[in-house]
């Protein structure tokens, strides 16, 4: 968005925000028609994956770096979100 | 020149492999093959759009 980016690395940027954010669209699918629990734990764990990408992505695009942070705790976050399911999908319950 | 090159070199890398590992999990058949294939994007995918980030920003001030 500045003038120190690139017009070049500014459509790089732009296209793969573009992709990244159509492959969310095509985790969802998985999320919304996967035949057990255990396919939709996989794809929600892939939607965080391209969710962080993202953000490292429009962290790029605007020249802020505190967008870097928020990237590490979405991942951090992703992270603790699948074990719990992990933790539901085999015991039945969180939080014994 | 160099500098914006590195950085859309890593973005394209990255951005390959997270799309590999959508495909995967769209259309392998059961669930441990679906975890083989979106454990590539996670670990390589996202590494190299972090480097690519890590290239822009610098160890400077910020990031």
């Amino acid at each position: 968005m500045t003038e120190a980016t690139p017009a070049v690395l500014e459509t790089a940027i732009n296209g793969a925000l573009i992709l990244v954010s159509g492959l969310c669209v095509l985790c969802g699918y998985r999320v919304i028609r996967g035949p057990t629990n255990p396919d939709r734990v996989v794809a929600l764990d892939a939607i965080a994956t391209n969710v962080v990408a993202i953000a490292v992505l429009f962290a790029l695009l605007t020249d802020r770096g505190l967008f870097i942070t928020v990237s590490l705790v979405l991942a951090i976050i992703g992270f603790i979100a699948t074990v719990a399911v992990a933790k539901f999908v085999t015991d039945g319950e969180v939080i014994e | 020149m160099i500098h914006t090159a590195v950085v859309v070199a890593l973005i394209v890398v990255g951005v390959f492999f997270l799309t590999v590992g959508t495909i995967g999990l769209l259309r392998l058949p059961n669930v441990y093959n679906r975890m083989h294939a979106t454990s590539k994007p996670t670990t390589l995918g996202t590494a190299a759009i972090f480097l690519a980030g890590f290239v822009h920003f610098g160890p400077g001030e910020r990031g």
